[in-house]
């Protein structure tokens, strides 16, 4: 043998057959046919409308936890209006307390009636895509700012009742003592001011965190469905 | 909404129950989303049927709420994956093999889970056999943008399924 031969051979034609695997076809008219003709498969249909589960949709599902929570922050703003009035026994705090209550009243009624008008909305899905998106869209992150604004609301109230409370106390060491400062009042300004200001932060830090992150998410994931229909 | 328009409600609903079928197939991989999705699309479409008022074909309508309903409904956990990939699509759980379906088809439901919601949506106007200005309108997009588009996600979904050895 030698390599001459060896190439001859090489070259030669090899007739034994090489299996080559067959990829099936497949397009998109033949698809197209067979999905005239599918068999639908099972759809649960009720008898009647009320046997319908509740809506499941995740936007109503955020409606429901809007307005769990808003309930939750009235509550706590009467808390702290009553216990103003249980703990104060100076009329001239009652007085103070009744008319900054009114005016938090009176701006709170108006974010809850925006908030409870989106709670109540019905989200119309017979606009073309890209309108009912948009709608969505606006109204999920326009109320996440006014539910935003609301609790920082909330707070500014409960910085006035810090307040109350801080100047009654101020007032009676005063009035006890015939001084207007001293180590007590120091002492007394670190223990309202300091926790006041610690808690203040952290309800802004938590209720920017925790709107952006159960709300957010869900903006976030429209809005991305949306550039998909820009124009390219 | 009164009885009368319940009972022409799920009338029509019967009548076009495929479409319900067809959509929740190409959005959820699942049994149990399947389910939801059905119930949900139900549901919206009861809620909507006041605006119904006959101009265009109920199926036209239907597309519509129909597909925003699925568009926007994002599961938590999100089993889905959120960008395309070309390995294989996960296989559907809890389900049992359906031997009256094509095999082309289960490998194209399969397929279209890798894509986006909107491609998604085209391809399904597209299978329905909507022309390009009529998935425009669906979309609230123009004609041209449709085309373009839908070319692309067919193109995508060619890749994908060339992975299950296919040949387009």
């Amino acid at each position: 043998m030698n390599f001459d031969d060896l190439e001859t051979k090489w070259d030669e034609k090899v007739d034994e057959p090489v299996y080559v695997p067959q990829k099936k076809a497949m397009n998109f008219d033949d698809l197209k046919i067979k999905w005239e003709e599918e068999d639908h498969g099972p759809v649960y249909i009720p008898q009647k409308i009320a046997h319908l589960k509740e809506a499941q949709h995740p936007l109503d599902k955020l409606k429901q936890n809007m307005k769990m929570e808003i309930y939750f922050q009235l509550l706590c703003l009467s808390l702290v209006f009553f216990a103003i009035l249980v703990h104060e026994e100076d009329e001239f705090l009652h007085v103070v307390c009744f008319f900054a209550t009114a005016v938090v009243a009176i701006i709170s009624a108006f974010y809850l009636s925006k908030l409870y008008k989106f709670y109540k909305s019905v989200h119309v899905y017979t606009l073309d895509t890209k309108d009912s998106l948009q709608e969505l869209y606006y109204n999920l992150r326009l109320n996440m700012e006014r539910y935003k604004s609301f609790t920082f609301l909330a707070m500014s109230f409960f910085i006035m009742h810090q307040g109350i409370m801080l100047y009654s106390k101020l007032e009676l060491v005063a009035v006890t003592t015939g001084q207007y400062w001293d180590n007590n009042f120091s002492l007394l300004l670190l223990k309202y001011i300091l926790p006041m200001t610690i808690s203040i932060l952290l309800v802004i830090v938590l209720t920017n965190w925790w709107v952006n992150f159960f709300y957010g998410k869900y903006a976030k994931q429209i809005k991305s469905i949306l550039d998909e229909l820009k124009e390219t | 909404m009164n009885a009368v328009a319940e009972k022409q409600f799920l009338t029509y609903i019967h009548q076009h129950k495929g479409i319900i079928s067809k959509i929740v197939r190409m959005y959820t991989d699942n049994v149990e989303d399947r389910e939801d999705l059905q119930q949900e699309i139900i549901i919206q479409l009861w809620k909507s049927f006041g605006h119904y008022k006959g101009e265009s074909q109920f199926s036209t309508w239907m597309y519509r709420v129909a597909i925003n309903t699925a568009i926007t409904f994002f599961k938590k956990d999100q089993r889905r994956p959120s960008s395309t990939t070309y390995e294989a699509a996960p296989e559907p759980k809890h389900e049992e093999y359906d031997g009256r379906q094509d095999k082309q088809l289960a490998i194209f439901y399969k397929c279209v889970q890798l894509l986006k919601p909107v491609e998604k949506a085209l391809l399904f106007y597209f299978m329905e056999g909507l022309s390009h200005r009529e998935i425009g309108q669906q979309l609230g997009i123009s004609e041209g943008n449709a085309r373009v588009k839908l070319n692309r996600s067919k193109e995508k979904l060619q890749e994908i399924i060339k992975t299950h050895g296919y040949e387009f």
